[in-house]
């Protein structure tokens, strides 16, 4: 823990007796958490309806925080929107249960882009969630959307921390935060009590500020064989036998590895010193033996706006559902006031970036847009999966093996042998391409703007590949570490846990 | 012969080019000097800014995407949003608009003949296409439990109370307003409520 943290940390008491002075902002009651980072949601804790589920035989005891839009019972759901109120969920997401068995017991929901929308952490009714690394008086970004659970991990206040990443949103805060982000394989995790953002894209992710506790929950306990049948997306279990049977269990030596170093995500907006922290890292894995080597992923420039068409429009039919009829809160004046039904209790209760995206995908599925955005959109997807496919060793789980012609590829692919190019176990790259900006700058930019911070986490997204985001010091006395990014074939994600923890202690030396 | 003097200067011009600055960037650590991915890295392969409107618009003027305000307000009706309310309000959410199309268009310029849509990343296998795959086996025990009706004895279904705990819940228990068994919803509109 930096000294910065202890320091912001002996501020917390003073402040929270500040806000208890005054509980509430005229009418609004003050719902803003306690806490100088603002990363956990007050809310009250209310009587489960169902018992906790029996613990399995070893389970060792840790503090969970859970994402605001993962369903608790013991917890209300807000999704850091307004048109959710205090919504108490009648049952508990499976992702919950299942690490409850393994000895989680929650500490709280943590603060979040509404709905996952964003990446600072900074759309949300309860006020932006401020990074614990910046210096005292400066309001920095912890990035999003899972920004509080980064922060309750990096601040010790949970052990492990719960996110969702759609396009990067655990990635993202953990590279800011300096804490390991881990988004599993598409599948993996079950979605179910996970309030919908973009279904095909939305994945659990994990936050810690290790990589073992991560292995030991999702692997060690045999949590990634478990299917959901309340999840549809959820891998059954004769697929995930299959996968496990064609992914290699162990990590060999480095020196037997390659690392693929991703060229498309060189870009000109990188950090330099955040480049030079990737060189490092790869550099001290080529120390160590392993083989790196350049790749190409040339459908990689289209993936942000690939990702920026496909996930509004899954929104605008997933936030379809929020009237205020059902669950959640609605407007005084009536349903049908406005202009539409349930337009006013929408209007008022969604924040500005949720409505600007649920035009834009409205826009993106209306008919005359439909095959020139959004299919092409998903088209576009494709060719980035066989761009991934094309470069990795083991072959996608998924699918039948597939052959790549040579006429397929770029005409400057290198070839290793007459077999063709080279193919890589892992590829290595930087998660964020720049260090986590102010806040007052956030405010500044356009949302298009914004979407730009994340064009390096989508493409595993889009594909559905396994990413975790470590941090990596580049600079001595730099404020905050780069984090850097570590990608693998479908399914592989257990040689990629621990090539990150091989990375981490690397790097500690 | 022109066009092999020039080929042979860029050659010697990227042969010459010094190696990238950011090694210049001191390292908390040592990496060795020559490594390869310095080599790789020295210099950038794209700006993400291509991607934004200011500079495609120079570049794609012919055909920028215009949204008229009846289309915003026809998305606005189908999103069920409120309509703007003053015409500032109006003109910002069109610029807004646009500017997020004209970012998203550059999927428009990649070849994707032939190409099939991902719609879904889930088990396009053989073995998971024949696992659910419905045959006759799979309807045995269904087809079994029909009964023949009527004069031409007709197979029918039997309907079946299902008993399932999904269904026991409390479908009325987080609404804000409701009548009995029914949610409420107030379809009377206001008389001033209208264009605005």
């Amino acid at each position: 823990m930096t000294a910065a943290i202890v320091r912001r940390r002996a501020l917390i008491r003073t402040t929270w007796r500040d806000s208890y002075i005054q509980p509430s902002i005229g009418q609004v009651p003050l719902r803003r958490s306690l806490s100088t980072f603002n990363h956990f949601v007050a809310s009250t804790k209310a009587e489960p309806n169902s018992p906790l589920p029996p613990q399995i035989p070893n389970a060792k005891p840790f503090r969970l925080a859970v994402k605001d839009n993962i369903v608790t019972e013991e917890f209300p759901t807000q999704c850091a929107s307004a048109i959710l109120g205090q919504h108490a969920s009648p049952f508990e997401a499976t992702i919950v249960r299942q690490l409850r068995q393994r000895g989680a017991t929650v500490v709280g929901k943590t603060n979040m882009d509404e709905f996952g929308m964003g990446s600072h952490s900074v759309n949300s009714v309860h006020g932006p969630v401020r990074n614990p690394l910046a210096a005292t008086g400066d309001d920095v970004s912890a990035g999003g959307s899972s920004g509080g659970s980064a922060v309750a991990v990096a601040l010790g206040e949970a052990d492990i921390a719960l996110g969702t990443d759609t396009g990067g949103s655990v990635r993202l805060p953990a590279a800011y935060t300096g804490t390991i982000g881990y988004k599993p394989s598409y599948g993996m995790l079950s979605r179910f009590g996970v309030v919908p953002y973009a279904n095909s894209l939305d994945t659990v992710g994990l936050l810690a500020r290790d990589v073992e506790p991560i292995q030991d929950l999702i692997f060690d306990t045999g949590l990634y064989q478990e299917h959901d049948p309340h999840d549809p997306t959820s891998l059954n279990v004769a697929a995930r036998q299959r996968c496990s049977k064609a992914c290699p269990p162990t990590l060999p030596d480095l020196s037997q590895l390659t690392i693929g170093i991703p060229v498309e995500y060189n870009i000109d907006e990188l950090d330099p010193s955040i480049r030079a922290a990737w060189v490092a890292t790869a550099s001290a894995l080529e120390a160590q033996g392993a083989r790196v080597v350049p790749v190409s992923l040339p459908s990689i420039k289209e993936a942000l706006c690939a990702y920026y068409i496909l996930a509004p429009a899954e929104a605008s039919s997933n936030l379809a559902k929020y009237d205020g009829v059902r669950y959640g809160v609605r407007g005084p004046g009536g349903d049908a006031v406005g202009e539409t039904l349930y337009s006013e209790a929408r209007g008022a209760g969604f924040g500005a970036e949720v409505k600007r995206r649920i035009l834009l995908g409205t826009y993106s599925l209306s008919s005359e847009a439909m095959d020139n955005y959004f299919i092409q959109a998903q088209k576009v997807r494709r060719l980035i999966q066989r761009d991934f496919d094309r470069v990795f060793k083991l072959d996608n789980p998924l699918y039948e093996p597939r052959q790549f012609d040579l006429s397929e590829m770029s005409a400057d692919t290198a070839l290793e042998d007459k077999q063709g190019p080279l193919q890589v176990d892992f590829l290595l790259s930087p998660t964020a391409p720049t260090y986590p900006p102010k806040l007052s700058d956030v405010q500044k930019r356009s949302s298009v703007d914004m979407y730009m911070n994340d064009v390096l986490t989508v493409p595993a997204s889009l594909a559905g590949l396994p990413a975790i985001s470590v941090p990596v010091k580049a600079e001595k006395g730099h404020q905050f570490p780069a984090g850097i990014q570590l990608i693998a074939q479908y399914w592989d994600d257990r040689r990629l846990l621990t090539l990150a923890d091989k990375v981490v202690k690397l790097i500690e030396v | 012969m022109s066009l092999c003097s020039r080929c042979l200067r860029k050659s010697l011009h990227l042969r010459l080019r010094p190696h990238p600055r950011i090694i210049s960037a001191p390292l908390s650590y040592k990496a060795s000097p020559s490594s390869t991915a310095q080599d790789i890295l020295s210099k950038p392969t794209w700006s993400v800014s291509s991607l934004l409107p200011s500079q495609s618009h120079a570049e794609h003027a012919e055909s920028p995407e215009t949204i008229t305000p009846a289309q915003l307000h026809h998305l606005l009706r189908l999103s069920a949003l409120p309509l703007p309310k003053s015409s500032a309000e109006e003109q910002s959410m069109i610029e807004t608009l646009q500017s997020q199309l004209q970012f998203a268009r550059a999927v428009q310029r990649v070849d994707t003949t032939g190409v099939e849509p991902l719609r879904a990343i889930r088990d396009e296998t053989e073995a998971a296409i024949k696992e659910n795959t419905i045959g006759l086996d799979d309807l045995k025990d269904t087809l079994a439990k029909e009964a023949l009706v009527g004069h031409y004895q007709r197979p029918r279904r039997v309907k079946e109370q299902i008993q399932s705990e999904d269904e026991n819940w409390d479908a009325l228990g987080t609404a804000s307003r409701k009548a009995g068994k029914y949610f409420v919803v107030e379809s009377g509109k206001k008389a001033e409520a209208g264009e605005p």
